[in-house]
C-alpha cells in the first residue's frame, strides 16, 4: 500500500529521518520501534500526509501522497496523534460522528449506514456508554479510545496510531491490541502503530519495524526480532529473553 | 554577529543626546558647556537651553530606559517576547485612569504617579483573569492585552467625549509628547525613578531561575508569588512615571527589550543593561525625528508617534517571526448539562426586550415615555436600532467563527486589524477633506486589511494572523496620536466615530447593513459540520479530510466580511465579538447551531439596550453605541470569570 523511496528529512540541521526504500503493504499489524528521537513519529507523521520529506517519495497506491486532496486521503488513511487535543465542547459521539466528514463532506446529512457505523465504532472501542460526555470530562484513557472510536467510524483501511496505549491500563492495552488484531485479520483494516512496550509489540505485531537514529535499523517478524544477535542495541540497554511454556516469551531488561 | 558592549552602546547615546541637543537649540556645544557651568540670566537662547532644550534631552534618557526596562521586567515575568504595557493593556488602564481622576477629581487630591498606578493594577488584573494567570507567557494575553486596550480606549473616549471643554488639552497631553518649559517633570521623574532601580540587581538571580518555569521555579526554592509581585509591582511603576510625566508613549518598552535580544543578551542582567540602553537610544532617536519632523511639517509630531511610526514595523516583524503558545479555554461551559436549550423561549424573550427598546424614550423634558414612537420620532429611531442590532448579530457570527477558526476563545473580530483598517481609511478620507463620502474610505481601508489577510490566509499559521491584526492596531494607535495631537474638530469627529456611535445612520444604511449581515450569516450555516471539526485543532481536521488552507481562506473571508461591513459603519467595537459566544455557551448552547443561534439572539439583544441606554441614561447628550455595547460586554465577561474561578475554588 505505502511505498517510500530515498526518502530524508531534516530539523534544525540533524537529520532525522534518512530511509532507502520501505514497502508497507495492505495487510497485518505492523509495529514501529525505537528509542526516543528514533524518529518514529516523524515517519507516521510523513505516512498521514501532514508533511512532506525533503527529498523522495512517499507513495500511496502508487500516488504521491501529497498529491491527493485531503478527503481523498482521509478515506484511505486515519491517523491517531500522540497528543489527543481536548475541547470542551465536543461530546464523545459528536467526535466519532466527524469521522464520517471524509465520507459525506460539508452539506450531505448522515445517512442511516453512517449512524450505524457510528454505534457500531463506539462499541468496538467501548465508548458507548460515554457518548453524552465532552470530551474534557473523561480520562486519557477514555479520550484515547474515543479517538480510535472516531478513527474505526472513518472506515480507512490503514489505520496509523501514534503510540495508542500511552494513556490505557494494563487491561484496556491488552483489549486494545486484541481490538487491532482482529481488525486485521479480518482484513478490515491494516495498522501501523507506533509503540513503546516491546513485549506487547512481540505478542501481537505481524511485522516489526525498529527505527535507530532515523534509520531502519530491523524489519522483520518478531521471532526474528527475538534472534537478531545485537538485540541490546535496540535501547541501548541488555535484554534477557525469557521463554515461557506454551506462552509468548518475554523480554526483560538483564 | 559580535555584539556590541556596553560601552560602545553608551557612546552612540551620547552622540544621539548631543545630536538632539544640536536640533534643539541654535548655540554650539561649547556655547551650552558655558550655559550650564557660567549661565547668564539675561542670554534668552541660554535660559531656553537650560529650561526647555537640555531638561527634554535628559528626560529622554530617563524615560526611555525606564520603559525599556518595565518592558523587559514584564517580557521575562510572563515569559512571553511580546509583553510590554502597551501590548498587555496596562498603559490604556493607566491612561484611562489619569483622565477619568482628572474628570471625576478635578481638584486631583490623588497624585498623578498613583492614579496611573491604580489604573495599571486594574488593566494587570483584569489581563489576569480574563487570560488567566498561568497563560501570561501565551497567544491569549496578547489577545486579551488587545481586547482591553480597546475598551479601556473607549471608556477615556466616552469620559473625553462627554468633557470636552476640559479634555482638549488632555487629548494633546495623552498623545505623549516630550516638549518641556522646566526641570519641574525631570526632577519629579529622577526622585521617584533612581530608588526604584535599586530593587534591580536583587531580581536578577530569581528571574534567571524562572526561566525555567515557574513549577520548576518553585520546586528549586523560589516564592514565585512574591517574586511576581515585586516584579510587576516595579514594572508598572517605572510604566506609571513614564505615562504621568509624559503620556503615552508606547513601543520603546515592547522594542528595546526585543532589539536587546536580537543582539544576543540572555541572562536577565545583560536583558536589563541592554533593554535600558536601547530604550534611550531609540526614545531619543524617536524623539529627535519628532522634533525634525515639527520643524519641517506644519502641524506637530508627538514623540510618541514616531516612536509609533519607527516601532510598528519593527512589531509586525516580530510578530511574524515570534512562535508564541497557544491558550486554553475561557470559559468552562455548565458541567454536565444535558438539558435541551429552550431556544423558543429565548427568541420570544429577545423580541419583547427589542420591542421595549424601541418603544421606550424620553420626551423634551427629559420624562419617560412608554408608548409607540409619532413617525418623525420613529423615521429616526428604527434605523439606529436596526443598525445597532445588525452589528450585534454580525459580531457574535463572526466571533463565532474566528474563535472556532483560531481554536482560541479570546480571538474576535475586532483583533483581525480590519476595524483598525476601516479607522485608517476614515483617517485618510478625514485627512484629504472628503466629507461625504467617508464611508467610503473606512470600507475601502477595511478591505485593504481583509485582501491582505486573505492572501496571507494560506501561508501563515492563525496564530500569526491575529498577532499581524495586533500590530496593525498599533500601527493605527501611533498614527492616531498624531492625529489626536492636533486637538482640532477632526480630531472630535474621529473620536466620536472609534467609539461606535450611530446618531447619523441613515434608514438605507440600516437596512443596507442588516441585508449584509443577514446574508453572510446565512452563509455560515453550510459551514456548521467545519467549524465543529475545528474543534479538533488544524492538524487533526487535516486528518479527518478537511482541505485546512481552504477552509481557513473561506471562514477568514466571510468573518472579515462581517467584520468589514459592521466596523465601516460603526468603527471598532471591542469585546461584542469575543464575548457573545462565549455567552451563548455559559448559557448551555454547546452544538454549533444552537450557539450561533443564542449568540445571534443575544447579539441583538445586547446592542439593542445598548442603544436604548445610549439615547435614554444621559438625556440629552448621547453616548457612542459601541462604547456602551463593549463596556456592558466587558462587565458580563467579568462577570463569567468571576463564577468560573469561585467555582474552581468550591
Amino acid at each position: 500500500m505505502y511505498q517510500l523511496k530515498n526518502i530524508t528529512l531534516h530539523r534544525n540541521g540533524h537529520e532525522v529521518l534518512h530511509i532507502e526504500q520501505l514497502d508497507l503493504p495492505a495487510n497485518g499489524l505492523t509495529v514501529v520501534l525505537g528509542h526516543n528521537g528514533s524518529g518514529k513519529s516523524t515517519l507516521l507523521k510523513m505516512l498521514a500526509g501532514q508533511f512532506k520529506p525533503d527529498q523522495g517519495q512517499v507513495l500511496l497506491n502508487q500516488t504521491e501522497i501529497s498529491r491527493l486532496a485531503p478527503r481523498a486521503l482521509a478515506k484511505q488513511v486515519a491517523y491517531m496523534p500522540q497528543q489527543i487535543p481536548q475541547p470542551a465542547l465536543l461530546q464523545v459521539r459528536e467526535l466519532v460522528e466527524l469521522g464520517r466528514f471524509a465520507w459525506r463532506g460539508f452539506w450531505q446529512p448522515w445517512q442511516a449506514d453512517d449512524q450505524q457505523r457510528i454505534q457500531q465504532a463506539m462499541q468496538a472501542a467501548d465508548v458507548s456508554h460515554l457518548a453524552e460526555h465532552a470530551l474534557d470530562e473523561i480520562s486519557g484513557g477514555e479520550r484515547q479510545r474515543a479517538w480510535l472510536a472516531m478513527l474505526l467510524a472513518q472506515n480507512a483501511n490503514m489505520l496509523l496510531l501514534d503510540e495508542p496505549s500511552s494513556a490505557l491500563d494494563l487491561a484496556h492495552q491488552y483489549q486494545l491490541m486484541t481490538l487491532l488484531r482482529q481488525q486485521t485479520e479480518q482484513h478490515t483494516c491494516t495498522v501501523i502503530a507506533v509503540l513503546h512496550d516491546l513485549n506487547l509489540a512481540l505478542r501481537y505485531a505481524d511485522r516489526i519495524l525498529a527505527l535507530r537514529h532515523g534509520r531502519i535499523w530491523f524489519d522483520g517478524t518478531p521471532s526474528e526480532l527475538l534472534n537478531h544477535p545485537k538485540l541490546d542495541d535496540l535501547y541501548g540497554i541488555a535484554l534477557d529473553i525469557l521463554p515461557r511454556e506454551g506462552k509468548h516469551p518475554v523480554a526483560v531488561v538483564a | 554577529m559580535k555584539r556590541p558592549s556596553l560601552m560602545q552602546l553608551s557612546l552612540i547615546i551620547v552622540l544621539l543626546a548631543l545630536t538632539h541637543l544640536q536640533l534643539a537649540t541654535p548655540l554650539s556645544v561649547t556655547e551650552q558647556w558655558q550655559a550650564y557651568w557660567q549661565p547668564q540670566p539675561t542670554h534668552i537662547e541660554q535660559i531656553i537651553f537650560l529650561n526647555a532644550d537640555l531638561p527634554r534631552t535628559l528626560l529622554a534618557i530617563l524615560l526611555g530606559a525606564a520603559m525599556a526596562l518595565s518592558g523587559s521586567l514584564l517580557q521575562q515575568l510572563t515569559q512571553n517576547p511580546l509583553a510590554s504595557p502597551m501590548t498587555l493593556g496596562i498603559s490604556a488602564g493607566a491612561w484611562c485612569a489619569i483622565v477619568l481622576g482628572g474628570i471625576l477629581l478635578p481638584q486631583m487630591p490623588i497624585p498623578i504617579e498613583w492614579l496611573a498606578m491604580i489604573g495599571s493594577l486594574v488593566a494587570l488584573g483584569l489581563l489576569g483573569t480574563l487570560a488567566g494567570w498561568r497563560q501570561l507567557h501565551s497567544l491569549s494575553a496578547l489577545l486579551a492585552g488587545t481586547a482591553l486596550n480597546l475598551l479601556l480606549g473607549s471608556i477615556a473616549g466616552i469620559a473625553v467625549m462627554l468633557n470636552d471643554q476640559y479634555s482638549r488639552s488632555l487629548l494633546v497631553w495623552g498623545a505623549g509628547d516630550l516638549a518641556q518649559n522646566d526641570s519641574h517633570w525631570l526632577s519629579w521623574v529622577c526622585i521617584r525613578l533612581l530608588p526604584a532601580l535599586l530593587i534591580l540587581p536583587w531580581l536578577c538571580r530569581p528571574l534567571q531561575l524562572l526561566q525555567l518555569g515557574s513549577h520548576a521555579a518553585a520546586a528549586a526554592g523560589l516564592n514565585v508569588l512574591r517574586l511576581a509581585i515585586i516584579t510587576s509591582l516595579l514594572a508598572l511603576w517605572l510604566n506609571g512615571l513614564a505615562i504621568s510625566a509624559v503620556g503615552l508613549i508606547g513601543f520603546i518598552s515592547l522594542l528595546a527589550p526585543a532589539l536587546a535580544r536580537l543582539l544576543g543578551a540572555r541572562s536577565p542582567a545583560e536583558q536589563m543593561k541592554y533593554s535600558a540602553l536601547l530604550g534611550m537610544m531609540t526614545l531619543l532617536l524617536a524623539d529627535t525625528l519628532a522634533m525634525y519632523a515639527s520643524q519641517v511639517l506644519p502641524d506637530i509630531l508627538p514623540s510618541s508617534a514616531a516612536a509609533g511610526l519607527l516601532g510598528a514595523p519593527l512589531l509586525i516583524y516580530l510578530c511574524l517571526r515570534q512562535p508564541l503558545a497557544e491558550g486554553g479555554e475561557l470559559v468552562s461551559p455548565p458541567a454536565r448539562s444535558r438539558r435541551k436549550l429552550p431556544l423558543l423561549l429565548c427568541l420570544a424573550v429577545g423580541v419583547v426586550v427589542l420591542v421595549l427598546c424601541a418603544i421606550i424614550g424620553r420626551d423634551g423634558m427629559g420624562q419617560w415615555v412608554w408608548s409607540w414612537p409619532e413617525a418623525q420620532l420613529w423615521s429616526l429611531r428604527w434605523p439606529r436600532l436596526l443598525a445597532a442590532c445588525a452589528a450585534g448579530v454580525g459580531l457574535a457570527i463572526a466571533g463565532l467563527i474566528l474563535q472556532r477558526l483560531f481554536n482560541n476563545p479570546l480571538a474576535s473580530p475586532d483583533l483581525l486589524g480590519i476595524s483598525s483598517g476601516a479607522s485608517l481609511g476614515m483617517l485618510a478620507g478625514l485627512a484629504l477633506g472628503a466629507s461625504a463620502s467617508q464611508w467610503w474610505f473606512s470600507a475601502g481601508g477595511a478591505a485593504l486589511i481583509l485582501l491582505l489577510l486573505c492572501w496571507l490566509a494560506p501561508r501563515q499559521t492563525p496564530a500569526r494572523l491575529i498577532l499581524l491584526g495586533i500590530g496593525l492596531s498599533s500601527l493605527l494607535e501611533a498614527v492616531l496620536q498624531f492625529v489626536m495631537a492636533q486637538g482640532n474638530n477632526d480630531s472630535f469627529q474621529l473620536l466620536n466615530w472609534l467609539a461606535g456611535s450611530s446618531y447619523h445612520t441613515s434608514a438605507n444604511q440600516a437596512l443596507l447593513l442588516s441585508g449584509l449581515v443577514i446574508l453572510l450569516g446565512l452563509f455560515t450555516l453550510p459551514a456548521s459540520r467545519v467549524l465543529t471539526l475545528l474543534l479538533l485543532g488544524e492538524s487533526h481536521a487535516r486528518s479527518n479530510g478537511l482541505n485546512v488552507q481552504r477552509t481557513r481562506w473561506l471562514l477568514l473571508l466571510l468573518a472579515g466580511g462581517i467584520s468589514l461591513v459592521i466596523s465601516s459603519q460603526f468603527g471598532p467595537m471591542a469585546f461584542i465579538g469575543l464575548v457573545l459566544p462565549q455567552l451563548a455557551i455559559k448559557l448551555g448552547a454547546r452544538r454549533i447551531h444552537s450557539q450561533l443561534c443564542l449568540a445571534s439572539l443575544l447579539g441583538a439583544v445586547m446592542l439593542g439596550l445598548a442603544d436604548l441606554a445610549s439615547r435614554t441614561v444621559f438625556f440629552p447628550a448621547q453616548i457612542p453605541v459601541g462604547a456602551l455595547g463593549s463596556l456592558a460586554c466587558g462587565c458580563l465577561l467579568l462577570l463569567a470569570l468571576l463564577a468560573r474561578s469561585r467555582s474552581q475554588h468550591a
